[in-house]
């Protein structure tokens, strides 16, 4: 070969990156990933459809099925004093 | 399905809440901290308990009643019917009715006593409640978290601002579109398919449950209502009757 690299080298790292994209695939299901909302239920990983239907409703397997949402989001008796509480803080102590 | 033996209700909220909460008087009652979680765990699983034996429950009534098909006399005739595999979606909404929640709990306890944890997916939505139903969906959380059940507790604002302008049925139809969002998701996401999606409005006795799962499998309905009614003197009286 003209650069001094061989069709067995090229071959060789093919099968590295396709070997590495099937590792990370199967390893990382799509509920790990951290931009997706976590309260919503998640599609199917790699390693969900060879564990079968069995555990599809299995909470301990995967953390979104038990989810909370809405709590906290809405004005209390507190919600002023916490703020200012946390405003004085970063004026005071963390304002670079 | 809903029955008139209701008058207990705030005892037993005050019961439930003394459940889980007298651990020791002077630690905290939630679980915030590595420190203190055994503890707190202690005194869930407790309250789990008292869930599942239903003492002193308006839920405590139910193996007690008369019922029209015997659904209390036969033990054994839903054994068919849990030993199939199927899924079941259990939907509550509430709407400021934190004394029907506690049993409403019960109830789910006792169904994935029967059925297993991984059978059953419990969707609350607390519906721009005023009282203390935030507080007892923590509680709610907390046990169903314990017993490993998937669930979704939601809380929304109202639909309109003001409730005297409320349009009723658009308000109902809102919240149970709402409450059915993780049954739509499962699905779409994963495939999963339940069986029956069980409504609980008002309070319902476990085996009731089942024995209206049984008639809407035996009559291939795709929806079945609980009837309200009650036992005189050994006849049944049924409030939802129409008159001619």
């Amino acid at each position: 070969m003209a650069y001094g690299f061989r069709r067995r080298n090229l071959t060789r790292i093919f099968i590295l990156i396709s070997a590495a994209i099937l590792i990370r695939l199967a390893t990382s299901s799509k509920s790990s990933s951290s931009r997706t909302k976590t309260h919503e239920i998640q599609g199917h990983g790699v390693l969900d459809f060879v564990h079968g239907s069995e555990h599809a409703l299995d909470a301990r397997r995967h953390a979104f099925l038990q989810s909370r949402v809405g709590r906290d989001e809405r004005e209390d008796l507190m919600s002023d004093i916490v703020r200012n509480g946390v405003d004085d803080y970063w004026e005071r102590f963390q304002k670079p | 399905m809903e029955w008139t033996i209701t008058g207990s209700a705030s005892r037993n909220l005050s019961k439930f809440c003394f459940y889980v909460t007298s651990s020791d008087e002077l630690t905290l009652h939630s679980i915030v901290g590595s420190d203190t979680a055994q503890m707190d765990t202690q005194s869930v699983i407790s309250s789990i308990e008292t869930l599942l034996s239903l003492h002193g429950w308006v839920a405590a009534d139910c193996p007690t009643l008369v019922r029209p098909f015997g659904q209390n006399s036969h033990e054994d005739a839903f054994d068919d019917l849990l030993s199939k595999n199927h899924l079941y979606f259990v939907g509550i909404v509430i709407h400021s009715a934190d004394h029907f929640l506690v049993d409403q709990l019960a109830v789910i306890v006792q169904l994935a006593k029967r059925f297993g944890p991984s059978r059953l997916f419990v969707s609350m939505l607390d519906y721009d409640s005023s009282d203390s139903t935030a507080t007892l969906t923590d509680l709610s959380e907390a046990v169903l978290i314990l017993l490993g059940v998937p669930y979704r507790i939601r809380r929304v604002p109202g639909m309109t601002a003001d409730p005297a302008a409320a349009y009723y049925p658009a308000e109902e139809a809102y919240m149970r579109n709402l409450a059915l969002e993780p049954l739509n998701e499962l699905y779409e996401r994963r495939r999963i398919k339940f069986h029956r999606v069980i409504w609980l409005k008002g309070f319902t006795c476990p085996n009731d449950i089942l024995e209206t799962i049984k008639v809407s499998e035996a009559n291939d309905a795709a929806m079945v209502c609980g009837m309200d009614w009650a036992e005189h003197n050994g006849f049944f009286i049924f409030s939802d009757r129409c008159e001619p």
